[in-house]
């Protein structure tokens, strides 16, 4: 598919998502929830699926980007439209600083350093109620203004949908560009990229920064809609969820990750069917699409559109 | 004017020598042959001037600057290379294997790295690829789009030349750039040899054939028990009893 089809398609997509969700004030929590992964996913799937680095503290950007809200909307209302760029510089400081610490070892460091990390922050928003309210969270966020208008339920979800539509096509884009091509070559062959002149463990740290910031932005809309947050929403089991979603969808786009989003959100909460055992099924179908379709749904449907082609 | 010089490099392996003191020179626009039987430490050597591996002592110059650091540091002060077995990105195509090599240039610094990831994101296309084109078809490699997992290797080493070509290093050192590689495809690279060594790249080659080197380089150099024993002219070279004892008749 051409970038421009690519682009108007996913824009349709995207409005028909609009459509959907927009309808009843159920069918809005569950949209949010899907944006929130989407935005978590994408996050994962620039570091991931460009650089090959397993970053594992999703939820503490994801906490940073919710926290920063409601603790600055709870301690300082005035300066609430700075909780935006601080939370993402937040995050974005963080990851890089993981990623320095660990830039000489293995992968699999990185996987365990920012695992116990994101372990650490979820114990910390439970633990410190002076700050984060503990286990009760904090309540009470003021709706977002922007110029004199404030946000509703509807808008916040319409700004979630373009940040996704903005941020996917944005990574797509990178990923086809020099420094793309850069990130991709140094996952398979850090000896070629170095004696190319490439910076890997800067490239790498870059790339971890930045998913990190995508992620932040989940937490803030999703503190913006439910106008409260609860230290358990921000669990490492949060992060094994939006694992697989890039996996899930396809590793060979960021749509893929998307995708993957939608899916896990309709088949844990969106049918009724499924939601005793949604988990159950999820991973069941993780599985078989690992096993029929290794490089995700999109990925195995663009295999099956090449292969009618030549046919 | 001396565009490489190396001088009393030393590398041990756990307390064995393998390079005792080695000292040479490439000039700009000059093709130096590195001979030597094998395990005579050749591809040692040109780790070491790449910084793939360390050393134990010595000094490497490139055009008189003192040449240190990572491997990437190094690409960027002018130096390129391709590898005994060649080093791609196996799931990239051949088109961005070479573009790889405009890397360094543009992406090289933090501040260049920012700037290329917004114009990266603006563009949604990979700068410099004419120049791939160009070079891919110096060489005769064509159908670029081809994952470069699937081509031979002697595609490969040609994917690497092209590679090293992009970036316009002041020095080039190939190790064993003609094994695996057909007829046409060592036309090509001859051929590319000579163009860049017009426009006043040192060349620095590794080779087993006797024969092809001897056609396309200006001076040789022997590395035979960790030091360099004769370098000099091809015709000086050919007549000495040390280098044919230790090179042709080694074959």
């Amino acid at each position: 598919m051409s970038r421009g089809r690519e682009m108007l398609l996913t824009l349709a997509l995207s409005g028909g998502f609009l459509g959907f969700v927009e309808a009843d004030a159920y069918r809005q929590d569950l949209g949010m929830l899907a944006i929130a992964y989407a935005l978590l996913a994408l996050g994962m799937y620039l570091p991931l699926a460009l650089c090959g680095s397993l970053s594992l503290a999703y939820n503490a950007y994801f906490a940073i980007g919710a926290y920063a809200v409601a603790i600055i909307a709870q301690q300082a209302p005035a300066l609430l439209p700075l909780a935006v760029p601080l939370a993402i510089a937040i995050s974005m400081a963080t990851a890089a600083l993981l990623g320095l610490v660990t830039r000489k070892l293995s992968g699999f460091h990185l996987a365990v350093a920012t695992m116990m990390f994101g372990i650490a922050v979820h114990t910390w928003l439970q633990n410190t109620d002076s700050i984060t309210g503990g286990a009760t969270g904090i309540g009470d966020i003021p709706r977002p203004m922007i110029f004199g208008w404030a946000l509703d339920r509807g808008a916040l979800i319409g700004l979630g949908v373009a940040l996704i539509w903005l941020i996917a096509t944005a990574i797509a884009r990178l990923r086809v560009s020099l420094i793309g091509v850069a990130m991709r070559a140094q996952r398979e062959s850090e000896i070629a990229a170095a004696a190319s002149g490439v910076p890997t463990a800067a490239l790498r740290i870059l790339a971890l920064a930045v998913g990190a910031g995508i992620a932040t932005l989940a937490g803030v809309l999703l503190a913006f809609m439910n106008r409260f947050v609860l230290p358990d929403s921000f669990a490492i089991k949060v992060v094994f969820l939006v694992l697989f979603m890039p996996v899930l969808g396809g590793l060979s786009t960021p749509w893929g990750a998307v995708l993957g989003a939608l899916i896990v959100v309709a088949f844990t909460l969106g049918f009724d069917f499924f939601q005793g055992p949604g988990s159950l099924t999820f991973g069941l179908l993780t599985l078989a699409v690992l096993l029929l379709a290794p490089a995700g749904l999109l990925g195995g449907f663009a295999r099956l559109r090449r292969r009618e082609r030549s046919a | 004017m001396t565009a490489l010089r190396c001088s009393g490099i030393r590398k041990a392996y756990g307390g064995v020598g393998v390079l005792h003191g080695v000292g040479f020179t490439v000039a700009a626009g000059e093709i130096l042959g590195l001979c030597g039987a094998n395990g005579a430490g050749k591809t040692t050597l040109i780790d070491i001037i790449g910084g793939q591996q360390s050393h134990d002592a010595g000094t490497i110059e490139l055009d008189g600057t003192a040449l240190t650091g990572d491997a990437a540091r190094r690409s960027r002060a002018g130096l390129a290379r391709s590898f005994q077995r060649p080093q791609v990105a196996a799931d990239l195509s051949l088109r961005e294997n070479i573009a790889l090599g405009l890397a360094g240039a543009s992406i090289g610094s933090v501040a260049q790295m920012l700037r290329g990831f917004v114009r990266g994101i603006v563009t949604g296309a990979c700068a410099g690829l004419d120049q791939v084109e160009a070079a891919a078809r110096h060489l005769s490699l064509d159908r670029l789009d081809r994952r470069a997992g699937d081509v031979t290797f002697g595609e490969l080493r040609l994917v690497e030349l092209a590679r090293a070509l992009v970036q316009r290093p002041r020095l080039i050192m190939l190790d064993e750039p003609f094994s695996g590689v057909g007829d046409s495809g060592i036309a090509g690279i001859i051929e590319a040899l000579r163009r860049i060594r017009a426009q006043g790249c040192a060349v620095l080659l590794i080779d087993h054939n006797v024969d092809l080197l001897t056609k396309l380089v200006d001076r040789m150099a022997l590395l035979a028990q960790g030091e360099i024993v004769i370098e000099g002219a091809v015709e000086t070279c050919l007549a000495d009893d040390v280098f044919r004892r230790t090179y042709i008749g080694a074959v």
